[in-house]
């Protein structure tokens, strides 16, 4: 008996726009300082670098996702390893996507009680960002698929003004020297690019059975993942033709410090809420995301027949490890290097073992008869 | 005091709204998984709200992978 616990179907478009609005996620923000502070002034060759590499693990994820076919990650962990290994494993993605949502949404909390609200409590913004979450996933997949693409048009052109106004500041001496910091920095900056934004598309493994069949499917996936790369990359050139490599590095929100400094002939000024606007919205849909995984994975791990009724309580759940998940912004903001560590885990080499068991499995099938296949 | 009113007060209301239905069309499992997740909900908004200083889970994550973070991001 198969059960479908989402009965929404999302068409490519939307899948493009929440892939676009996933890869961009909180590096919109966060990202230059991390890779400046490793790679100094080569940090684009490092956003180059990590893009060719996250375009290759983007499409891994994708075949994957199309060789699971009508399962989730969490089904086909169960259909392939069994009830036991296949539950261990499914619960460690479940932990790593709770752990996930909690880190985006104290990023936010940090984000807007340090630049914008100092006098509010962290816990106001966190309790704000949960209740829109469990508004988004109780009302299910494609009413969030929409609104994405309601916000996108927006998004966009604020994004691309942003980048525009910028102009007249740019520097091209900062660029110089290249290659000053030599070819393992600037490595070791690109796997900062590598992990956020395009490894954390394996939560998009929980979405791709209800994405609607199109033979461009695809073509369109990755033409979304491009872009969201491209605007990463080219947010961490800005920033070091703007501020410079030392300041990028600096300021821990780098992109918001370059925003700042718009002035069109000292009319176009402060425009610095719109980019924070812009990386709440990619953000929040990335958390919707990781949230919708969540609670869509604990209903198929314990086979529920439904996971609406999920979504309070593990909101509340959520609340609480948002605040616990670091004492405060400096802690959090040492262990950023740690996160790279378990996405590319997560990401690449768990997926990775799981397709390699899938494959000895299949050649066993194949050697045995056919009546032994009953 | 009244965070901790407060928190008791959604969770309480949560179970009233979204049990009886449960029960009622005989969905035992989802209504133990519900209250299983309602109580940790419960006690880790508690721990928020009353701003309980707590060892960060991150804490585990630093312990299991610090010899390949020293490895790859030497200081």
């Amino acid at each position: 008996m198969k059960r479908m616990l989402e009965k929404g179907r999302l068409s490519t478009k939307q899948l493009s726009v929440l892939v676009i609005f996933s890869v961009i996620g909180e590096s919109l923000l966060v990202i230059p300082s991390s890779v400046a502070e490793e790679a100094k002034q080569d940090a684009w060759i490092s956003g180059l670098i990590g893009m060719t590499a996250g375009l290759l693990i983007a499409w891994m994820i994708f075949r994957i996702g199309q060789t699971y076919g009508p399962k989730t990650l969490i089904e086909h962990n169960r259909a392939l390893l069994g009830r036991w290994a296949g539950g261990t494993v499914s619960v460690l993605y479940l932990l790593y996507f709770l752990i996930n949502i909690s880190a985006l949404i104290r990023e936010i909390g940090d984000f807007i009680t340090t630049q914008f609200l100092p006098e509010t409590p962290l816990r106001a913004v966190h309790l704000i960002i949960v209740i829109l979450i469990i508004w988004a996933v109780k009302s299910g997949l494609e009413t969030l698929a929409r609104a994405g693409e309601v916000f996108f048009p927006l998004f966009a052109v604020l994004l691309i003004s942003m980048f525009v106004f910028l102009l007249p500041q740019f520097h091209s001496d900062r660029l110089q020297p290249m290659l000053g910091q030599g070819i393992p920095s600037i490595l070791r900056g690109s796997l900062f690019i590598f992990a956020f934004p395009f490894c954390e598309l394996i939560v998009l493994l929980m979405i791709f059975p209800y994405v609607a069949h199109n033979p461009k499917l695809q073509k369109d996936y990755m033409l979304a993942v491009l872009f969201g790369g491209l605007t990463i990359c080219l947010l961490i050139l800005i920033s070091i033709l703007v501020l410079g490599p030392n300041l990028s590095a600096y300021h821990s929100y780098a992109s918001y410090a370059i925003a700042q400094k718009i002035s069109i002939g000292h009319f176009v000024e402060r425009l610095e809420a719109l980019l924070a606007v812009n990386w709440i919205v990619s953000t929040y849909y990335k958390i919707s995301l990781f949230y919708y995984g969540l609670i869509l994975g604990s209903a198929q791990l314990f086979n529920l027949r439904d996971y609406r009724q999920l979504t309070v309580p593990t909101g509340m759940i959520v609340f609480g490890l948002a605040f616990i998940i670091s004492p405060n912004i400096v802690y959090f903001n040492a262990k950023v290097s740690y996160w790279v560590i378990i996405d590319i885990l997560f990401a690449l080499l768990i997926p990775a073992l799981l397709f390699f068991i899938g494959l000895t499995r299949r050649k066993k099938r194949l050697k045995r008869p056919a009546s032994a296949e009953k | 005091m009244w965070g901790t009113f407060a928190v008791l007060f959604v969770a309480v209301s949560v179970g009233m709204i979204e049990l009886p239905p449960l029960f009622r069309k005989r969905w035992y499992k989802e209504a133990v998984v519900h209250i299983a997740a309602l109580l940790a909900g419960t006690v880790l908004s508690i721990i928020a709200i009353r701003l309980i200083a707590l060892p960060s889970p991150l804490n585990i994550i630093v312990t299991v992978f610090k010899p390949i973070n020293d490895w790859l991001f030497p200081k």
